[in-house]
């Protein structure tokens, strides 16, 4: 809701008639009316308090209008300033008119012209004031997204977020697929004084080299068969904002060429043109690849890697941070619980225990899928363990901390079982147990002697 | 709930329409008729220019019909003063008109892609409902009231309104609202 604004007007003139006619026009407006009979007066004035719009004679004794108003914005860069002239002066009102004056009127006034110069006047103020109170109202929708986790490696990802958001520092951001770059990107850019600017989001390994030229710089009319129109690119959309590039190790060598003159000079041209286009933007880039090891095999330039990586934020896989899968899982299943309408859900003690055992290969991806999913089949309104569908991942995929004791000690069997060619009282021996045992365990385990050993 | 009338004309893309209509009746509370008029029933033709001009377009629509107004076309649009437009309301009027010729992206030499022309579509038929419903342009660069000069701005909004434009959309499109 914008606030009703009440205008004030301050006039200065060196003739009085003029400044008491006006006045008296101005207050049966409605507007606040002051005067002042010359520069130094209205200075003065200017010392106590301010005026949203200013009509100046620019011939004055002493400090003329142009004078004047040159000092009026230094005091009050928004003010609104309108040149009074006695003459039709295109040179002065010119002059003025490039100083920063809103418009002119000479004297006499028309009375039609004064109404409509004084309308658009307020309204240009008006806009000026809903615009500030607007982005006091953007402030609290430009807000971070939540970044939902309690571990105490998400907690040093935000700090390291508070402390690099405010700055113009390039960022690496590092990670699998799925664990949440992305989020982490949109949190340093809400979290900066770019944040009422867009952040322009170019996924470098969803396109191919030749169309990411034209997605990063754009492209004029003609540059190529079929372009009929002129294209913005996404560096060019930027401006004022943040650019965050994905998968940023999949780009070729010459883009990466490209880019790190843009990045360095902050100026491109577009494809097939001779424009240069200025363009001020945040750097913020995420890869799920060793960066390192392509630079080594010269895949990746080292100029752009050390350009790129100033400061480095690593989002571990969920599997690393298993603290963090109650809280998520517990966000997911509000959002799609709102989104499908559904009476308030939760998770049994088992579910969750199920979830937090799991692999996640596809991290904070696959867990919110894996939420939806149960979601749609729930049954009840507490998600139980057989809701969840899991993929089987091979025990011997996963690390050996991750697996249970069960395969652990399946495997061990195996090995010994393997090493000793399927010898039972060999095996028995080396692991202490005796041979009645072992059979048991064969059995427990599913393990059958492979045919070719006899 | 509201009706909105998308008659459409010179507009071959039937997959697109139902797309942009299933989107807009899940997500605002509005109602959609969609009509078809004939290929030649667009009028303002520039024959210098070789683009229709958008305010003959609204011009022409008949008034006599409830609710809100928007003429679905695929040529290509312009005002005196623009080079184009891709689309033209009037604040608070009961009429505008959207283009999706400059939406594809086939006119920017790269691959036709169905998805992306239908966001686009979506986003620039919403927009033009705003101005019917007396929403000005917002400067939340992600809200599809935001002005969007290019394609390329129009991609980068979202076809959702802010809590703000939303709050005034809301009102506009009440069943009892004196425009319909």
């Amino acid at each position: 809701m914008i606030k009703p604004i009440n205008i004030s007007i301050l006039v200065v003139d060196d003739e009085e008639i003029v400044r008491e006619s006006l006045s008296a026009w101005f207050e049966e407006d409605g507007y606040t009316v002051d005067k002042a009979a010359n520069a130094v007066e209205a200075l003065n004035k200017l010392n106590i308090r301010r005026w949203d719009i200013y009509f100046i004679d620019i011939k004055m004794p002493g400090i003329d209008g142009l004078e004047l108003m040159h000092r009026i914005q230094e005091i009050d860069k928004e003010a609104l300033i309108i040149i009074i002239t006695a003459y039709a002066s295109v040179d002065t009102a010119v002059q003025a008119l490039k100083n920063g004056a809103y418009d002119y009127v000479t004297k006499p006034f028309d009375p039609d012209h004064l109404s409509l110069l004084v309308r658009n006047a307020v309204r240009q103020f008006e806009l000026s004031i809903e615009n500030k109170q607007l982005k006091g109202q953007i402030e609290t929708l430009a807000k971070a997204p939540e970044m939902i986790g309690v571990s105490r490696h998400w907690n040093e990802i935000k700090e390291s977020i508070r402390i690099v958001a405010p700055t113009e520092t390039t960022v690496m951001i590092r990670g699998e697929s799925g664990t949440g770059k992305e989020l982490v990107a949109h949190s340093i850019h809400t979290q900066s004084p770019r944040r009422f600017a867009p952040m322009v989001t170019v996924n470098c390994g969803a396109i191919t080299d030749t169309l990411l030229e034209s997605e990063l710089f754009g492209h004029e009319k003609g540059a190529f068969t079929g372009a009929l129109y002129r294209r913005k690119g996404k560096l060019e959309l930027a401006d004022g904002g943040t650019l965050f590039l994905d998968e940023i190790g999949t780009i070729g060598p010459k883009m990466q060429i490209d880019l790190l003159r843009a990045i360095e000079t902050r100026e491109f041209t577009r494809l097939g043109g001779n424009e240069i286009i200025h363009s001020d933007f945040r750097i913020l880039c995420a890869t799920n690849s060793d960066l390192e090891e392509s630079v080594k095999v010269g895949n990746f330039r080292e100029d752009l890697y050390y350009r790129l990586k100033v400061f480095s934020i690593i989002v571990l896989p969920l599997r690393q941070r298993p603290e963090d899968i109650p809280s998520l899982a517990l966000f997911f299943l509000e959002k799609y619980s709102r989104t499908m309408n559904k009476p308030a859900m939760s998770i049994s003690a088992e579910g969750l225990s199920k979830l937090e055992s799991y692999y996640w290969p596809g991290n904070v991806r696959e867990l919110e899928n894996t939420i939806e999913s149960a979601l749609v089949r729930a049954k009840s309104h507490i998600l139980q363990p057989s809701d969840f569908f899991l993929s089987e991942e091979p025990a011997n995929n996963r690390p050996a901390s991750l697996r249970t004791m069960a395969e652990i000690e399946k495997q061990h069997l195996q090995d010994i079982l393997e090493y000793t060619h399927w010898n039972i009282s060999r095996t028995a021996r080396i692991l202490n147990l005796d041979r009645v045992t072992v059979y048991k365990k064969l059995e427990k385990f599913g393990i059958n002697r492979p045919v070719n050993n006899e | 709930m509201s009706t909105i009338h998308l008659l459409t004309s010179q507009f071959p893309y039937p997959k697109s329409i139902k797309a942009v209509v299933g989107f807009i009746e899940n997500n605002f509370p509005c109602s959609i008729q969609n009509t078809s008029g004939p290929d030649d029933i667009l009028p303002g033709f520039d024959q210098v220019r070789y683009q229709y001009d958008a305010f003959q377009i609204i011009r022409q629509v008949n008034s006599n019909l409830p609710g809100l107004i928007i003429v679905l076309c695929d040529v290509d649009l312009f005002i005196p003063i623009f080079t184009y437009v891709f689309g033209l309301a009037t604040l608070n009027g009961k009429a505008a008109v959207v283009s999706g010729h400059r939406l594809h992206n086939r006119y920017y030499g790269l691959p036709e892609n169905e998805a992306v022309f239908n966001e686009r579509l979506t986003k620039e038929i919403l927009h033009e409902l705003g101005h019917l419903c007396g929403l000005r342009h917002c400067p939340d660069y992600s809200c599809v009231m935001c002005n969007s000069p290019t394609v390329d701005e129009i991609d980068l909004k979202t076809a959702v309104f802010c809590p703000n434009c939303y709050d005034q959309l809301q009102c506009c499109l009440a069943p009892n609202h004196p425009g319909h």
